[in-house]
């Protein structure tokens, strides 16, 4: 196991290396650049440009200043924002705790209500909450989300007024202690119901499906054949092999999860980190959008080392020796 | 769960019938109930104003970067010497008067006494003379439009002289417009101006003081209890961070936001007028959307193409589709707004698409088996309403025969092609066109820093030279006029529609930017002498 994790490390580093080395070309060939939007459109003087070109270090070929990136990454400086001037590692920082409230509530509620309704569904294969919610599923699936969101709005804060619109927290009471506490929860549910709403049918999908499929298997038969009860049946044997893919999918959610409420972030004003990521791709922050990146890739990697883990601590077949 | 999720679908259809009808009736009865006359003429003190905003500051020093997000924080923290009000007109700021010399070679500023910064320290000529110090020598914003200021004295603590090169009637509009309000020296003296702590923590003598910033949540000020001029009515002030206007015009349906505080999306401007929980102020810019041709190097170089474009673009269709009514019919080459130096005379023409394909053919180019004469590329940017504008104006030159094709690209990365690159067909912009009838020369003189277009004409250069050289009105208007004619004749660009913002709030908000006897007072974003009626 040791010498498995030890390769599984390597290799994630070494897909964290790549993904650096492709993200970091592709912003800085986009067209656009940062210098631009700083200096402003008004009355930029050349000399204005080339100092602020310098002082970033633009003015260098981009092999030189991706060595230059990745000799400070070492040192464990992510930079400076090019925007705001504050250090990027701080910019983040800020920002990580309403993402991961946001995105790991929903991911869990998504997995824990997706799933169970997947595995009734396969039980109850072909009846009418089957179809039902297998038609819901494919609704949610091809909703877009900001379109969701925006009508959670309408329905619940601009019409019943029962929730609030965006933000975190009410900026006219501006409470503090438990009360605060109470407030963001009640600020989180629109866009929480909108990304988990959005993220039960992947768990539903692979939860129904594989369910079946081991249901179908020869061993079941067998049982069956044997005698043996149906809840028997489906809590020893089928639940633990239909759980399994899920594992898989929750491991990539997560981390797709986490870039991917940007635009849920921009629809319910919530103060989450795809929102710095989107500004910074408007403002070609370059230092803040490799910090973004890298930390999503970093978080990709963990994620998909955990769920091997996870995987050989549910399923004894596996072992990595 | 299977009733609470046909529960939700259901609501979301129904949601996507009602919702987008705008307010029902129930709400419009409550608001009436609401509105119980609470009236009283004595204007109340407290209370917090939330406002819109979209996007984080990413400094506060507003002399130092561009930066559209610190610009309505900027007005309520900062002062400047003179200020431009909502009507266009320059007003005092820290400067309770001045005068312009005989030959207009010198300015001279008389200071508002006894006026402190935020930090309790005392603020005097020292503070101004070292703004524009660092602003011309740090190579501020608006250190482009400073150029004629040759050196700046201080006689005494409440006095400040401009000396300039030349008469510059413009820098008085200059220095009453953006990104030269007064900074404190004693804190940016002897430091790096773009990464002084300060920049995060301001400093000013306006009317509020900052308190706090947390970054995509809000940004707060409160009442500077010892401001030197007029005290203001609220607390505090809170500016609301979100992002997605669509969202932030929920959030002011829902009460969460008084002041919307973002260009709303123009399909809900009718909406507002029909709430009667709302006020909306309009708010006239000396702004206007344009078309402009790139003249040195494409098709366009051919000036019958570019005057069979302009006479084959419809403005109405474009203000009624693409800006949803919002607009005015722009047909002068200078904004409206400046009428003592308006030419009323040479105007753009109407449409005419027969004479437009006259042109077109007289120029050489015959029509194709699709029925056009030529293809051209329109580069916009990705934001509303130019995209919409776009693909009307596509429309409308399919009359006569020109092959409009649309590309629509992100902002950055329309600056590097457009902006910097020059390189288009033609393209789509707005912006700020003023304080004074002087912001044509940077837009239509050969060396013009918004000059896109490459546009040159001697003719042009000269009278805008002349027009911002002398000092009364009267002596200056023949020249902008006698310019303005040759634009016209010209067409480097074609106007479309004046730029008119729409800005809804809870009607309990009173004395708002926008509203009678303020408008005249303070710029579009401070707040000083707004309170709330409830």
């Amino acid at each position: 196991m040791a010498r498995y994790l030890r390769k599984r490390v390597l290799t994630g580093i070494l897909v964290i290396l790549v993904s650096l080395i492709i993200n970091f070309s592709l912003i800085h060939l986009a067209p656009g650049n940062p210098i631009n939007l700083l200096a402003g459109k008004d009355n930029p003087s050349q000399e204005m440009i080339d100092t602020l070109t310098k002082k970033y270090g633009l003015d260098k070929p981009i092999y030189v200043q991706f060595i230059h990136y990745i000799k400070t990454l070492l040192k464990g400086d992510l930079g400076y924002s090019i925007m705001s001037n504050e250090p990027v590692g701080k910019l983040i920082l800020e920002k990580v705790g309403p993402t991961l409230l946001l995105a790991l509530t929903s991911i869990i509620l998504a997995l824990v209500i997706g799933t169970a309704l997947g595995i009734l569904a396969a039980r109850k294969r072909g009846s009418k909450f089957d179809i039902v919610m297998n038609g819901l599923s494919y609704l949610f699936d091809s909703t877009p989300n900001f379109w969701l969101g925006l009508m959670l709005i309408l329905i619940f804060a601009s019409k019943l007024k029962v929730f609030p619109t965006a933000g975190m927290v009410d900026l006219r009471t501006q409470s503090e202690g438990i009360a605060k506490v109470i407030d963001i929860l009640w600020h989180l549910v629109l866009p929480l119901t909108t990304v988990t709403l959005i993220q039960i049918p992947y768990y539903f999908r692979i939860a129904r499906s594989s369910v079946i499929q081991t249901m179908s298997e020869d061993f079941i038969t067998t049982f069956r054949a044997a005698g043996m009860k149906e809840n028997r049946i489906f809590n020893k044997y089928v639940f633990k092999n239909a759980i399994l893919p899920t594992v898989t999918v929750f491991g990539i959610n997560l981390a797709y999860v986490i870039s991917g409420v940007a635009i849920i972030e921009i629809v319910f004003a919530w103060p989450g980190m795809g929102r710095l990521m989107m500004t910074a791709i408007s403002k070609r922050d370059y230092p803040l959008l490799m910090g973004i990146y890298l930390l999503l890739s970093v978080s990709i990697a963990v994620c998909m080392i955990v769920v091997d883990v996870v995987y050989a601590i549910i399923d004894p077949r596996i072992r990595y020796d | 769960m299977k009733r609470l999720s046909l529960l939700l679908v259901i609501c979301l259809i129904l949601g996507i019938f009602t919702g987008c009808g705008g307010t029902g009736t129930e709400n419009d009865v409550k608001k009436d109930e609401d509105q119980t006359e609470t009236v009283t003429d004595a204007p109340k003190e407290g209370g917090t104003l939330v406002v819109g905003m979209t996007g984080d500051p990413s400094t506060y020093n507003p002399d130092y970067q561009a930066d559209g997000y610190l610009q309505p924080i900027a007005e309520n923290i900062f002062n400047r010497l003179i200020k431009v009000t909502n009507n266009q007109e320059i007003v005092p700021d820290l400067a309770k008067s001045y005068k312009v010399s005989e030959d207009g070679k010198e300015i001279t500023f008389y200071l508002n006494e006894d006026v402190k910064w935020h930090d309790g320290e005392p603020f005097s000529s020292a503070d101004v003379k070292f703004t524009f110090d660092t602003i011309i020598s740090q190579d501020g914003q608006l250190a482009g439009s400073l150029t004629s200021v040759n050196e700046i004295t201080t006689p005494d603590d409440n006095t400040v002289v401009f000396k300039l090169k030349d008469n510059d009637s413009s820098l008085l509009g200059y220095l009453a417009w953006d990104a030269c309000y007064i900074m404190p020296k004693h804190i940016y003296e002897n430091t790096d101006w773009s990464t002084n702590p300060a920049n995060q923590n301001p400093v000013g003598t306006g009317p509020f003081k900052f308190v706090s910033h947390q970054k995509g949540v809000s940004v707060t000020l409160e009442r500077n209890e010892d401001y030197w001029g007029d005290r203001a009515y609220l607390d505090k002030v809170v500016f609301s961070i979100i992002p997605d206007a669509n969202t932030a015009v929920q959030a002011l349906y829902n009460g969460e936001l008084d002041i919307l505080g973002v260009e709303p999306p123009l399909s809900e401007a009718q909406n507002f007028e029909s709430d009667t929980n709302l006020k909306v102020g309009r708010q006239y810019w000396p702004s206007r959307y344009y078309m402009f041709f790139n003249i040195k190097d494409s098709i366009f170089k051919d000036i019958k193409l570019r005057q069979a474009v302009s006479l084959g673009m419809d403005k109405d269709d474009i203000i009624k589709k693409a800006l949803k009514g919002i607009g005015e019919k722009s047909n002068t080459a200078m904004t409206p707004l400046y009428e003592w130096a308006l030419n009323t005379t040479d105007v753009f023409p109407e449409r005419d698409v027969e004479k437009a394909i006259q042109l077109i053919e007289s120029a050489g180019y015959t029509k194709n088996s699709d029925g056009m004469y030529f293809s051209a590329t329109i580069d916009v940017f990705n934001v509303e309403p130019f995209t919409d504008i776009a693909t009307i104006l596509k429309d409308n030159l399919k009359d006569i025969g020109v092959d409009v094709k649309i590309n629509m690209m992100e902002e950055a990365a329309w600056d590097e092609k457009v902006w910097y690159g020059r390189n288009y067909d033609f393209s789509l912009l707005a912006g700020y066109q003023g304080p004074d009838p002087g912001a044509l020369a940077p837009r239509f003189s050969t060396d013009g820093l918004i000059n896109l277009m490459g546009y040159s004409n001697s003719k042009v250069d000269e009278a805008l030279k002349k027009g911002g050289s002398l000092v009364k009105q009267e002596e200056r208007a023949p020249y902008y006029q006698e310019a303005q004619k040759y634009i016209v004749e010209d067409v480097p660009i074609v106007p479309i529609s004046e730029y008119i913002s729409i800005a809804p709030y809870q009607s309990y908000v009173e004395g708002h930017p926008t509203s009678e006897g303020i408008i005249d007072k303070t710029g579009f974003h401070e707040y000083t002498y707004v309170w709330l009626n409830k």
